[in-house]
């Protein structure tokens, strides 16, 4: 065995399997991990921006919404009155049907 | 041949990033094994963590083998200047060679072992890519960002340094 032979068996030595999909998962995870801090940090400073723009624009809003919430007050308690109807004749009508929610009753 | 996949992990596709790591994981392991010794998986690891991060900076997609080694050359180096780690790197990479099984004699691989250890840095590297890896020597200076004489004379002179320590007149 040549010298040269032996200094390429010793570069060689250092080559480790083909395929390996330990080490692939592990830098994968180390992307995903990467990816989903990036995505907070981003998501976290957009919630940061918006909510220093809100409280900054509060007050201006608030002159602003006020005379339209008066004036949608009355269609609001209407909807809440209907809404609150339906849902409690629903329930009487339902209970008069004898079902007593068993998963049999819904075949 | 990189290229499509390249394209897909820039777009976002992590299962293409994960081809291109599966594919250039034991060449670069290898060279980093040569070069930084036992925390060589470590230092993989982060340079192909950096590689998909700095991904959109690659301007050449068929490039991407050259310059995934770059930036794991760049990450080996301040890796390798840490001087509390230089000394561990010594040992593992004593423990790393001694597990190997190339047929070498235990005297052969000592002597080995201590030449490379005393190439400096840029040496190794040279050495660790185009005799371990068979590289060009275009490659290799492209990729560890030095001149393409530089990278000659460093595999030149590493060669005959390591020939010497088997006893062999360069």
């Amino acid at each position: 065995m040549t010298a040269e032979h032996r200094l390429s068996a010793f570069l060689e030595e250092a080559r480790g399997p083909r395929q390996d999909l330990a080490f692939t998962a592990m830098v994968m995870r180390r992307v995903a991990r990467r990816e989903l801090l990036a995505r907070l940090l981003a998501h976290g400073l957009i919630a940061a921006a918006a909510a220093v723009a809100l409280w900054a624009s509060a007050p201006a809003l608030g002159a602003a919404i006020e005379p339209l919430a008066r004036s949608l007050l009355p269609v609001a308690a209407t909807l809440v009155l209907t809404a609150t109807v339906a849902l409690v004749s629903g329930g009487l009508l339902a209970g008069r049907g004898g079902n007593d929610g068993r998963y049999e009753d819904f075949i | 041949m990189d290229a499509p996949l390249v394209r897909a992990a820039r777009a976002g596709s992590q299962a293409a990033f994960s081809r291109l790591v599966e594919r250039h994981q034991q060449g670069l392991r290898g060279f980093l094994r040569r070069t930084v010794g036992s925390d060589a998986d470590d230092v993989a690891q982060e340079a192909m963590t950096a590689a998909w991060t700095g991904l959109s900076r690659l301007r050449d997609d068929e490039g991407f083998r050259s310059w995934l080694y770059g930036v794991a050359w760049r990450k080996a180096l301040s890796h390798i200047r840490s001087t509390t780690r230089a000394t561990r790197r010594d040992q593992d990479w004593s423990e790393t060679l001694s597990a190997g099984e190339g047929g070498l004699s235990t005297e052969d691989r000592l002597a080995l072992r201590t030449a490379m250890a005393a190439l400096p840095a840029d040496q190794r590297a040279a050495v660790a890519l185009c005799l371990g890896e068979g590289w060009s020597h275009a490659e290799a200076a492209e990729a560890l960002g030095l001149p393409l004489g530089t990278i000659k004379s460093h595999v030149a002179r590493g060669r005959d340094k390591l020939l010497q320590a088997l006893g062999d007149k360069p």
